[in-house]
């Protein structure tokens, strides 16, 4: 038994120094590295020197679907794959990193709420664990041993590892590319179609059953931006052809929206016409190819234009090396 | 609780300490109580019925060993209908509802459904229900002696390392080590935890990985290419060995850290030169089971030609249907055994000396056969699997989606790395090389590495293991 304590003792030294060890090289990577979508653009954002009069929240579709170019003085922090427990994650970083900006445009995905939920999302920001509070409750809550896990200093970069050296070595190779403010288009394929009428057939296939979960986190989202003062606008971004569950979801969030006098831009409910009659403009059933990005993101711009004060000319787009430099 | 979980590691360690604090008398009570402690984990009234067979088949155990004649025979069928009808309505009594059902639409005889049932399965009942169904028989057999001891028995049957996905362990090997006083062993318990981390590191680092693959190609997979078709079923390959060896290993490994030696459960089936040796190599405490109570029982080989090939291709197709209840099973199990049976009929043999190009050959169309099994054990439907395996071979004509290389290179280092261990090492080596007994260097440097890399490139929401289902 006393070997087996020695042997222990041992091996936690050696991998308590290893974690640390590898975290602090690990973090101060993390720390130069601008490029990317999981941490890249949020470090970007974060020294940023003047903050944007607007920030976009949301998943691929608004990563995809809205060029931030055609937004005044807008950039996205739009993120593939996530739900609401992730943007208000988020909302909860910029907030503890004093960068709120004036103004949120949040993309709400009405699929959310036909899914269950996902609030292991949160896990894509264990990186402000213990600093960001929402970050750090909706952790705790996802799994209660998450404060043990977070004694390792290797955990805060567990699965980002490939990504965060590719990105470093791309950085290095190209240090004059201009930043793409998160935004990812997507150009025509001849797939197109057939992808946008099969996900469309898979989209109308699903239960829905509304899951209220997320709205939750979307209460948080919206109580935060109030408590800070911060503009929200929200909207949810057209689909191909509206999927049988999009009304009833839409009520659901327009409901809770409408009771804190948030205004909702849903073209889902009322999609723009030409988008909806033209499979050409679509890349799938809920994401555009850059034949329709133009098109959607006017819309948007008009719309939220009109619901934001005036401002000024944005600052200049600076390059990579600009914002890596520390 | 999973063993991939956080939670299951504080169980452990808290299960482990009490067990080599308390005297040896109350032990099998820690250990019971814990293994109540982790099935009622998943759905607590379940224990219920586990309890009641497990009284059914102690009692059945002890009658069988007293009494003679048709009586013996009497227990023995008891405890066999009570375990098999147990599984029966929680696994097959949708799957037959609904097999009869479209036979009597079909047949337009009556208008009538049969009413389906709205139940979960309980976790692991196939896995314990085998193993309690091993112990009465090995008692009429003959070959064990009842069980007086009815706590004992209790955890034959619920030792939680195997309790949900085995291995299906025999009394023989089990229950006199419920009965041995264990002591502290620091070696073993080195050697234990090292496999479970090894076995960890198959589960988050690798199979979890290669499953979101897998997922992306299989529930879209009328746009994906034939090529994608492939990977993602070489994927599937590499998922399900690295989630089931890896829960066996860990299964091993815990149990071993408390001083339990439970059978082997895999022993590099993908290295296997014929399906016959595959099956040797793969799940070997399903595969024994299944030859000793199923196929033996059938006539085995002994009953000529045709009739070894009759009884080689029901034992899989039932090996099938215990897996789960859906037509998928039953073509996975058959086409495993038209397999054997053909392996049979043309004689092959593995073990005559062969050229390394011979081997390689061998290994290659063996792993081709078993993959081509797998579109039907992965699948979720008879059509997804009819047009998966159509496509594998025919051209899809119209592809919506790319093959992402960028996740195939991902699995594809992670199955390399594997591959490389297993070939390079675990081959020619046994985890008891890893004992400190021959210097504290190895073992510590395997452990370190093995829980940096499950710290830094494990899945950290992973899914649960394939196999609690069945």
């Amino acid at each position: 038994m006393k070997k087996f304590g020695f042997f222990f003792l041992l091996f936690s030294t050696l991998l308590l120094a290893l974690d640390q060890g590898g975290a602090w090289v690990l973090d101060r990577l993390h720390e130069r590295v601008v490029l990317g979508q999981r941490d890249g653009l949020l470090i970007t954002y974060l020294r940023l020197p003047d903050l944007p009069q607007l920030v976009v929240l949301g998943n691929s579709r608004t990563a995809v679907n809205v060029c931030p170019d055609s937004l005044p003085g807008a950039f996205s922090l739009a993120h593939n794959g996530t739900t609401q427990v992730f943007q208000t994650g988020l909302l909860s970083v910029l907030h503890q990193q004093q960068r709120l900006p004036p103004a949120i445009l949040l993309h709400i995905d009405l699929d959310e709420y036909i899914r269950p939920t996902r609030a292991e999302d949160i896990h894509l920001l264990k990186y402000y664990y213990g600093q960001a509070p929402l970050v750090t409750a909706y952790s705790r809550e996802a799994s209660w041993l998450e404060p043990l896990k977070q004694c390792f200093g290797l955990y805060r970069h567990n699965g980002r590892i490939p990504g965060l050296l590719r990105n470093w070595y791309m950085q290095r190779r190209h240090p004059d590319q201009p930043l793409n403010q998160g935004y990812e288009p997507s150009v025509p394929a001849a797939a197109d179609s057939l992808r946008t009428a099969y996900s469309l057939a898979k989209l109308n296939a699903e239960s829905g059953q509304l899951n209220r979960g997320h709205l939750r986190y979307l209460q948080d989202f919206v109580q935060l931006c109030q408590q800070q003062n911060v503009r929200l606008i929200c909207f949810t971004n057209s689909y191909y052809q509206q999927p049988h569950h999009v009304a009833a979801a839409g009520r659901l969030v327009d409901s809770l929206l409408q009771r804190a006098q948030v205004p909702y831009l849903n073209y889902a409910s009322q999609p723009i016409a030409e988008l909806s009659h033209n499979i050409g403009y679509w890349r799938d059933a809920t994401h555009l190819n850059t034949r329709g990005i133009p098109l959607n993101s006017q819309v948007l711009a008009r719309q939220v234009s009109d619901l934001l004060p005036p401002t000024g000319l944005r600052a200049e787009i600076p390059t990579l090396d600009d914002i890596a430099k520390p | 609780m999973l063993f991939n979980s956080f939670e299951f590691l504080v169980f452990f360690v808290v299960v482990t300490v009490l067990y080599y604090l308390l005297p040896h008398r109350y032990r099998w009570l820690l250990l019971l109580l814990a293994s109540c402690g982790f099935y009622m984990a998943f759905i607590p009234v379940y224990i219920l019925i586990l309890l009641l067979t497990i009284g059914i088949d102690y009692v059945a155990g002890i009658q069988i060993e007293q009494a003679a004649g048709r009586r013996r025979k009497q227990f023995l069928v008891l405890s066999l209908v009570a375990n098999l009808g147990v599984l029966a309505f929680f696994k097959y009594y949708n799957f037959f509802t609904d097999n009869i059902n479209a036979l009597l639409d079909g047949l337009h005889v009556v208008r009538y459904e049969l009413p389906y049932l709205y139940i979960i399965l309980p976790i692991g009942l196939s896995f314990h229900t085998f193993q309690a169904m091993s112990y009465t028989i090995e008692v009429y057999r003959g070959n064990y002696p009842a069980e007086r001891h009815l706590g004992i028995y209790a955890l034959y049957v619920m030792f939680y390392p195997q309790l949900v996905a085995g291995p299906i362990e025999r009394p023989q090997n089990v229950l006199p080590q419920f009965h041995e006083e264990k002591h502290f062993n620091f070696d073993q318990v080195v050697i234990g935890l090292q496999r479970m981390l090894w076995g960890l590191f198959k589960k988050v680092v690798i199979g979890d990985v290669l499953a979101e693959y897998v997922n992306s190609v299989y529930n879209n997979y009328e746009m994906h290419s034939s090529l994608s078709l492939w990977l993602a079923t070489y994927a599937f390959a590499g998922q399900i060995y690295c989630d089931f060896s890896g829960y066996s290993d860990m299964a091993l490994g815990s149990a071993q850290v408390m001083g339990f030696k439970l059978m082997e459960n895999f022993r590099m089936p993908y290295f296997a030169k014929s399906v016959t040796e595959f099956w040797r190599r793969w799940h070997m405490s399903l595969s024994t089971w299944l030859r000793d109570y199923l196929y033996v029982s059938l006539g085995g080989s002994r009953l000529g030609q045709l009739l070894t090939y009759r009884n080689l291709l029901l034992t899989m197709l039932l090996g099938g249907l215990w897996h789960g209840a859906s037509w998928n099973f039953v073509i996975w199990g058959g086409l495993n055994g038209l397999y054997l049976s053909t392996e049979k009929l043309l004689g092959v043999q593995v073990d005559r000396p062969m050229s390394w190009a011979g081997r390689v050959g061998r290994v290659a169309l063996t792993f081709h056969l078993i993959c081509l099994t797998w579109v039907f054990f992965r699948a979720t439907t008879l059509e997804q699997a009819l047009y998966i395996t159509r496509h594998l071979i025919e051209p899809v004509r119209e592809v919506a989606l790319t093959t992402d290389w960028g996740m195939v290179a991902t699995f594809g280092v992670r199955v390399g790395l594997l591959l490389l261990v297993e070939f390079a090492w675990l081959r020619r080596h046994r985890f008891q090389e890893l004992s400190p007994a021959y210097g504290w260097g190895r073992p510590l440097a395997v452990a370190l590495t093995l829980t940096l890399l499950i710290l830094t490139f494990g899945v950290a929401t992973g899914d649960q293991f394939i196999y609690f289902q069945f």
